[in-house]
């Protein structure tokens, strides 16, 4: 009986070591848990508001991450999802449906371009998501003119307008379930579900796994790499642009400089979920306690009235420490 | 006067196997001595010994007159014995000289280098082979013959006693193998003891003084070169069991699975091809064997039937046309790759069952979607089949590939091909590094696998292996079949056809 249950305690080592870090940040929170803030029920419905568009970034980083890649341009496709949703839905009156059809294809688009690079060209990932990174922002900003996009702008005929702020918006912003979930808190977990079908569940997932975890024998075994490659930055692509879309309804407009940052947010959150960066490891349970984390360590940081640069420094520190310890784990099963 | 290395009854073990079991060899300054034996005869073993790169379990390694145990590579370099590996350790992104002075820069780390003292050094390394090759040059875009004699170069410039050349020539074409010898004659004359390992036995009779023949880790000859024939060269090589095989072991069946007409693939940068109008047949349920010096074809011919290269030439399989572009294309028409290499035949981050339903992801009847009980049924069946040992009493398709033994992840890799059911398996070196229990399954496995109508192709380098396992065998030499033997096989006239036309031809 002790040997079962330390055969499965083995078995369960690398979750357990997932779960190590959101269990000290949550810890941590209740000892300082300012008066009881950290109790409270919004204190954790807000959590999950915020990590929702990070997590989304998430989804799309572990897929490339398990295939071997990363992807470095998720914030700025972010930022041109963003800004082109604002654009086509207050501006030019596209119906929702056609609009966000239009933004995931953009999303799609500069996937797989990268992808391809990568795939075809054989850029390192790195490179190609990097040039993506500045090509998309830089998209963002001219087709937003250097503003942010709001309903409020100078139609055709020079004339000022304001529009109404349209409904995919207001309801992407909106809260279900008496008021208890957010919507792109849905979205997020939406997207989750998708990742994890793909991983889990279908073919594809193998050929990431396989492919990120030996190029070469993959290649040999018939896998066919370059699409599984180009996929994965595909994916990645649209739950960016996805992202955007949540990010333009919380902030009621189309922000060309927002995002900033956010791929390293998305790739901490994967590596804090068990992926390896050198491919072949990773899953999406991970990345949800990877994304959990982040968003609770943020969470308990501002309660405690950390300023933002103490807790961009603090969170720099932790995420090291959690890698290390992750480091530490694939050593451990290894050996 | 002394010898310049002794070895005396020098013996190693590895964890199966016994490597060398005492073996002698004395090599006298200025003269030549060729190292002769099968692959598998201990020559690796034996060389790395005298480099360093390995100790000795027992015997003595005696340098000019004084025993000495090498503990690493720079103790035998500060004994004066250089070795120039098969591989060329030159760092390709490197310039010549960069490549030449790696790890000689002596100084404080941030000294200034000494361009002309450099310079000068490289250019002696250079002189030392009669090279004149362009020292700003990265070491990727030279041609393999100044590479290789570089290396030499290099490895002189210690002024060492002993030199061991690993296979020199294996790389080269003719004309530059000629100029390769023309150096080595040089170096006899300046009084080096040339040990010179090579599997072009033409090579040998023109270079060497005396040869040593090593077979299963023992010294089987030993003698002035004009005193050894070549017939009895390689029966001394391959021993005297030249019995003759059992006959084939079923009817063949007729029905025609691979044909190939005219296949020539060019060599980049090179006037030589590595395979040149090459026609070949194989029969469903067949087993044929490729069998070649390294660089004679028989790898770029599986691999181009595999789909993992390009070239000209029409194949047909089952009588369609067939011209893969990829692994991928190749394993939709159910031919599948096996790598030598074990590190491209599986994926050790993955566990059993990952790699063995690997292949057979894409077979018809399967969707997109992952049917994990058919798929862990499907998996078992095949572990079975393969006799894979995990551990347990039956085995664990859960676990990692990383922590199976070698010979185990070979079998995953035969699982993988099984369970994809392929109509044709390219094998390239099948049971290499794995210790003789495995490679007896292995063996019979290939035997079950074609007895169930797949067709076999084997490229090894072992013609023991294929002699066992094959119906037929192809000799391939300079890229073209210059021999077929069928059962029962004439192990000598294989062996002859084999290794005499190691030489390149013009």
């Amino acid at each position: 009986m002790k040997d079962h249950l330390l055969t499965w305690l083995g078995a369960q080592r690398s979750i357990l070591r997932v779960l190590l870090p959101l269990v000290i940040v949550l810890v941590i929170g209740s000892a300082f848990h300012s008066n009881g803030a950290f109790f409270a029920w919004e204190t954790h419905r807000a959590v999950l508001r915020e990590v929702s568009v990070h997590g989304i970034l998430a989804c799309g980083m572990t897929l490339v991450v398990v295939a071997g890649g990363i992807d470095l341009a998720v914030g700025s496709v972010l930022a041109l999802g963003a800004v082109s949703i604002a654009l086509l839905t207050m501006q030019r009156g596209w119906p929702a449906p056609l609009a966000v059809g239009a933004v995931l294809a953009m999303g799609a688009a500069c996937g797989a371009t990268s992808g391809t690079l990568v795939a075809f060209f054989r850029a390192p990932a790195f490179v190609a998501s990097l040039a993506m990174l500045v090509f998309a922002r830089g998209l963002a900003k001219l087709c937003a003119d250097g503003k942010k996009v709001t309903t409020h702008f100078v139609g055709p005929d020079g004339l000022d307008r304001t529009v109404p702020l349209p409904a995919l918006f207001e309801g992407l912003d909106d809260r279900v379930i008496g008021g208890q979930l957010s919507v792109v808190t849905l979205v997020f977990v939406a997207c989750a579900g998708v990742t994890w079908l793909l991983l889990s569940r279908m073919r594809i997932g193998r050929y990431l796994y396989a492919t990120g975890g030996n190029l070469e024998a993959a290649r040999l075994s018939g896998v066919p790499v370059r699409t599984a490659v180009i996929l994965a930055f595909v994916f990645s692509g649209v739950f960016s642009a996805i992202a955007g879309i949540c990010q333009a309804a919380q902030e009621t407009h189309g922000d060309p400089e927002t995002g900033m940052g956010y791929e390293l947010d998305a790739i901490a959150m994967v590596v804090l979920g068990g992926a390896s960066l050198t491919g072949g490891r990773g899953n999406m349970g991970g990345t949800l306690v990877g994304v959990l984390t982040v968003g609770y360590l943020q969470k308990v940081l501002s309660l405690n009235a950390f300023s933002l640069e103490a807790r961009l420094m603090l969170t720099g520190a932790i995420l090291v420490a959690a890698v290390l310890l992750q480091s530490r784990a694939m050593r451990g099963t290894e050996g | 006067m002394g010898a310049a290395l002794e070895l005396r009854s020098v013996t190693k073990s590895f964890v199966s196997t016994r490597a060398l079991g005492g073996v002698d060899l004395r090599l006298e300054p200025g003269e030549v001595h060729a190292l002769a034996g099968v692959n598998g005869a201990g020559k690796s073993t034996l060389i790395r010994i005298i480099a360093g790169a390995l100790a000795p379990d027992g015997g003595e390694v005696v340098v000019a007159g004084a025993p000495v145990r090498f503990r690493r590579p720079s103790d035998a370099a500060r004994s004066g014995v250089a070795v120039v590996h098969q591989e060329t350790s030159l760092v390709a992104s490197l310039s010549l000289e960069d490549a030449l002075l790696v790890g000689l820069d002596r100084g404080p780390l941030f000294g200034l280098l000494r361009t002309k003292e450099r310079r000068a050094r490289a250019r002696r390394m250079l002189d030392a082979v009669q090279l004149d090759a362009p020292l700003d040059t990265p070491v990727e875009a030279l041609p393999l013959a100044v590479r290789q004699l570089a290396e030499i170069g290099r490895a002189l410039s210690t002024d060492p006693r002993v030199l061991v050349l690993d296979e020199p020539t294996s790389a080269l074409g003719e004309a530059d193998s000629d100029v390769l010898l023309d150096r080595v004659r040089s170096m006899r004359e300046r009084g080096v003891a040339v040990l010179f390992c090579s599997h072009r036995l033409d090579e040998v009779y023109r270079i060497a003084d005396r040869i040593t023949v090593l077979r299963d880790g023992r010294v089987v000859a030993a003698d002035s070169v004009r005193r050894i024939g070549r017939a009895e060269l390689v029966s001394a090589m391959l021993g005297a069991e030249l019995e003759t095989t059992p006959p084939m072991r079923s009817e063949r069946s007729s029905t025609r699975r691979l044909e190939l007409r005219d296949v020539t693939i060019e060599k980049r940068g090179s006037s030589r091809r590595e395979l040149d109008r090459v026609g070949l047949e194989v029969a469903a349920g067949e087993i044929v064997g490729l069998a070649a010096v390294r660089g004679g074809g028989s790898e770029a011919l599986i691999a181009f039937v595999a789909g993992l290269s390009r070239g000209a030439g029409a194949m047909t399989l089952d009588g369609e046309p067939y011209a893969p572009r990829s692994a991928t294309e190749a394993a939709d028409r159910g031919v599948l790759f096996l790598a030598a290499d074990r590190r491209h035949s599986v994926i050790a981050d993955l566990n059993v069952r990952w790699n063995t339903s690997l292949s057979a992801l894409r077979r018809g009847g399967r969707g997109r979607w992952i049917r994990t009980e058919r798929e862990r049924r499907e998996v078992e069946h095949a572990a079975k089949r393969v006799s894979l040992h995990t551990g347990g009493t039956s085995p664990d398709i859960e676990r990692s590939v990383r922590v199976l033994s070698g010979g185990n992840q070979q079998k995953v890799a035969f699982a993988r091909c099984l369970m994809a059911e392929p109509r044709l398996l390219c094998l390239h070196e099948p049971s290499r590094g794995v210790d003789v229990g495995a490679q007896r399954d292995i063996h019979a496995l290939i035997g079950e696998i074609a007895r169930a109508g797949t067709s076999v192709l084997v490229a090894s380098s072992e013609t023991d292996e294929l002699v066992s396992i094959c119906d037929r065998i192809v000799v391939l030499a300079a890229g073209r079949i210059v021999g077929a033997f069928e059962r029962p096989f004439d192990r000598e006239a294989l062996a002859h056809a084999v290794l005499q036309t190691g030489v390149a031809q013009s």
